[in-house]
């Protein structure tokens, strides 16, 4: 073979190998992401060891490139085997972790081990193939594989996030990323070398045998997810560690969907209840987001009652138009119609995979009334973040039910910016209501109160024990403990005990004011 | 015989490109975090970002070796673009009832921007490149490039963006941009002309005052993300 011809194979080569390296390290990050609910510090942190250990791997590089081909092959296939056992390894180590009760942080830090050892094979490559292109003083050739090398990694971020993260588990991301590694191995000795034909066959058979092995990995997801879910509700009850390590529990149900923004988990398993005075285990229905709990199917009633309702038995408000920013599994929207005199509601949601499971899951349809099928709801998807700047109508009452925030991405939904656009939405006469954790000692209520006040809110209100809500509106609405509500004396039992609780939070600390630009509820 | 303290051509540049790839992923993660609050979609706003900044830095890379552009110069402008890049992108924010057209020509601009700073940052190993001739220094590059965009990665994450803010966090890393081209002509990398050194004092003036005023521009970016309507 001409010597332009096996240039030209090399800059093919410095394309997919980056392509794949990359790959690896996106299929981490997103795997640590849906594991631990934070996703800005899984990107962060596994993009940051990642970049170390190339640097790492370009210095030991530099030592020598005696052999650069066989030299590269060997770390080619290097990086496949490790990359291929990636995201087990992160699997075995969360569940580790999970069940000492070590924290997700501490957990992120350890699983970067793994981002660090691709990213020192990945480092040999650059290198390599620099001495393989280039002959003395060529900096066209550098230059183009350098370039290629960013594309490659570039056409891999888009296929990561749009291709495999919406199709396929985080094992089974790697697997394809592994044979491509490895086909790419054999291809590049078949053309430069091409006598090396035994060698050809052993990685292709390997490659083969790994795409074989692909059908396995459903099995090892599904006994990851059981056991995680298993521990999960075993940490829940508060059983000892020695006992929750005997006790897995395989027939655990978990049904996950991914989407392009998350995974979401059905979860059918084992919940400690009360049943005539006395502790039971039962079997109920779960809704998990990237591994954090969000509702127990069939028990969400009461939740959902107390936020949609005791705004308005508070204030008297009896709404016509409103909006609900989040809620995609229908359930707020579904309690919010008992009221009668409510025309319309607008649902607005992210993630158009959550709509779908709460329109055509049996699960959610029995719970939610089939309420995506009220010709009165609705739905927008769309950032509510970006929906509150842009939309021009006006709302009786709007109700925000969306993740806690965890990272950067959810803050935004809980700063000055995003409060002062939603009450841009609102009349004089109307209420905001979020559910919010108030009664933590972890000084969030704080900021939250305040950055409420920032907004412009002049009257803000917390409520609840167990599940706990914030209200807030302008000068114009009172909120009061006694006002009298059609809906709420079917309820009344329930909102007299209720109505002790409420607490009058004016007090406002402007250095505790959240901003979209500025972070302060993250890491709580 | 005393060893001499100055240092070697090869640290200088070494030192030089640690500091512009710490900067390079800042100002990726800055504009990527500015988009997500411009345009919404976090995790789309974060690919989109970083697949055109890498394929922009490819771009860089492939005509490097046509451009007759100095160092100096490509840092005066990456520091330029880097600081009026992101309040760019989030002065679209502050735009009422955009069109569609609307919509799609500040995506354009943004993303435009985006592109023209991957170019120019595309451009800082092969010109890097020219200063250094072996094999070993070339790679030793690398190395360092991967270094600083490893600690831009965890110092952006956990202590920029929490404790500075991005508004913040925009000016210090336009301040750190800025002392590369001054490096480059207190260093002798380069040789630059009286007038280019007058311009780059001219801007780093600029961006110091900025960057001690940053109340008053955490104060305007801020009022740019809340509807005026």
């Amino acid at each position: 073979m001409n010597n332009q011809m096996n240039k030209n194979v090399l800059y093919f080569f410095a394309f997919i190998l980056a392509f794949c390296s990359i790959g690896y390290e996106f299929a981490i990050a997103r795997t640590l992401a849906e594991m631990t609910g934070r996703g800005s510090q899984a990107q962060a942190m596994t993009i940051a060891f990642y970049i170390l250990g190339l640097g790492i791997g370009a210095h030991f590089a530099q030592k020598g490139t005696t052999a650069p081909l066989r030299q590269l092959v060997l770390v080619e296939t290097a990086v496949a085997g490790v990359g291929a056992i990636s995201i087990f390894c992160i699997q075995i180590l969360h569940l580790a972790m999970y069940s000492l009760l070590i924290n997700d942080k501490v957990f992120l830090i350890s699983a970067q081990s793994i981002s660090v050892i691709v990213g020192i094979l990945s480092g040999f490559e650059l290198p390599y193939l620099l001495a393989l292109v280039r002959t003395a003083n060529d900096e066209r050739r550098t230059n183009l594989t350098l370039g290629l090398n960013y594309f490659g990694s570039m056409i891999a971020a888009i296929a990561c996030n749009y291709l495999f993260f919406p199709n396929l588990s985080g094992n089974q991301t790697v697997f394809a990323f592994a044979i491509l590694n490895l086909i790419s191995a054999a291809s590049l000795l078949a053309f430069i070398e091409g006598k090396k034909v035994r060698l050809q066959l052993g990685v292709a058979f390997v490659a083969f045998a790994m795409a074989f092995f692909v059908r396995f990995i459903v099995k090892i997801d599904r006994t990851y997810l059981q056991s995680f879910y298993s521990m999960h509700a075993q940490v829940e009850a508060g059983i000892p560690l020695l006992e929750r390590l005997e006790s897995l529990d395989s027939k655990i149900g978990v049904d996950r969907i991914r989407t392009p923004y998350q995974a979401i988990d059905f979860v059918k398993r084992r919940f400690m209840d009360v049943k005539d005075g006395s502790l039971i285990y039962v079997w109920a229905d779960f809704l998990y987001i990237n591994g954090q709990p969000q509702v127990q199917i069939g028990k969400e009633t009461v939740y959902h009652e107390l936020m949609a309702h005791t705004p308005l038995a508070l204030t008297g408000i009896i709404p016509k138009n409103v909006l609900v920013l989040g809620g995609g599994d229908g359930f707020l929207a579904n309690e919010l119609f008992r009221h009668p005199a409510i025309e319309s509601i607008t649902l607005v949601e992210l993630d158009s995979a959550m709509v779908h499971e709460a329109s055509t899951r049996s699960l959610l349809t029995e719970s939610n009334g089939r309420v995506f099928n009220n010709p009165r709801l609705r739905v927008v998807i769309q950032d509510a973040y970006v929906y509150v700047r842009t939309a021009q109508d006006k709302f009786d009452a709007i109700y925000i039910d969306l993740p806690f925030p965890f990272d950067e991405d959810l803050n935004k939904l809980y700063s000055v910016e995003f409060y002062s656009n939603v009450r841009r939405l609102m009349k004089p006469s109307s209420v905001m209501t979020l559910d919010f954790p108030i009664g933590k000692s972890d000084g969030t209520s704080g900021i939250i109160f305040s950055t409420l006040r920032q907004a412009g809110f002049e009257a803000v209100v917390g409520y609840g024990t167990i599940d706990s809500f914030v209200s807030a509106a302008g000068e114009d609405v009172h909120f009061g403990k006694s006002t009298a509500h059609p809906l709420i004396s079917e309820l009344s039992q329930r909102f007299n005990v209720l109505r002790d609780d409420i607490s009058d939070q004016s007090e406002f600390d402007p250095r505790l004011v959240n901003s979209a630009l500025k972070p302060l509820l993250v890491g709580h | 015989m005393m060893k001499s303290l100055m240092p070697t051509n090869t640290t200088k540049i070494l030192i030089v490109l640690g500091l512009t790839a710490f900067c390079s992923i800042c100002y990726e993660l800055l504009i990527g975090q500015a988009i997500a609050l411009t345009f919404g979609g976090t995790l789309s706003a974060y690919t989109l970002t970083i697949g055109i900044f890498l394929f922009s830095m490819g771009v860089g890379s492939l005509v490097a070796n046509r451009v007759t552009v100095g160092f100096f110069e490509i840092e005066l402008l990456i520091t330029i673009l880097g600081l009026a890049a992101p309040v760019l992108i989030l002065s679209f924010a502050s735009i009422p009832e955009m069109t569609a057209f609307q919509l799609f020509a500040s995506k354009l601009v943004s993303f435009g921007a985006l592109s023209v700073l991957g170019v120019l940052t595309g451009l800082e190993i092969p010109i890097a490149f020219k200063y250094l001739s072996g094999n070993q220094d070339r790679t030793r590059a690398i190395a360092i490039d991967y270094l600083g965009s490893f600690a831009a990665g965890l110092v952006f994450a956990f202590v920029m963006f929490p404790d500075f803010g991005l508004p913040l966090s925009i000016l210090v890393v336009s301040v750190l941009n800025m002392a590369v081209p001054l490096l480059i002509v207190f260093l002798g990398i380069e040789k630059v002309s009286i007038v280019k050194k007058a311009a780059g004092l001219i801007l780093a003036v600029i961006v110091v005052a900025l960057t001690l005023s940053h109340g008053l521009v955490a104060k305007t970016l801020s009022n740019f993300l809340v509807s005026a309507k």
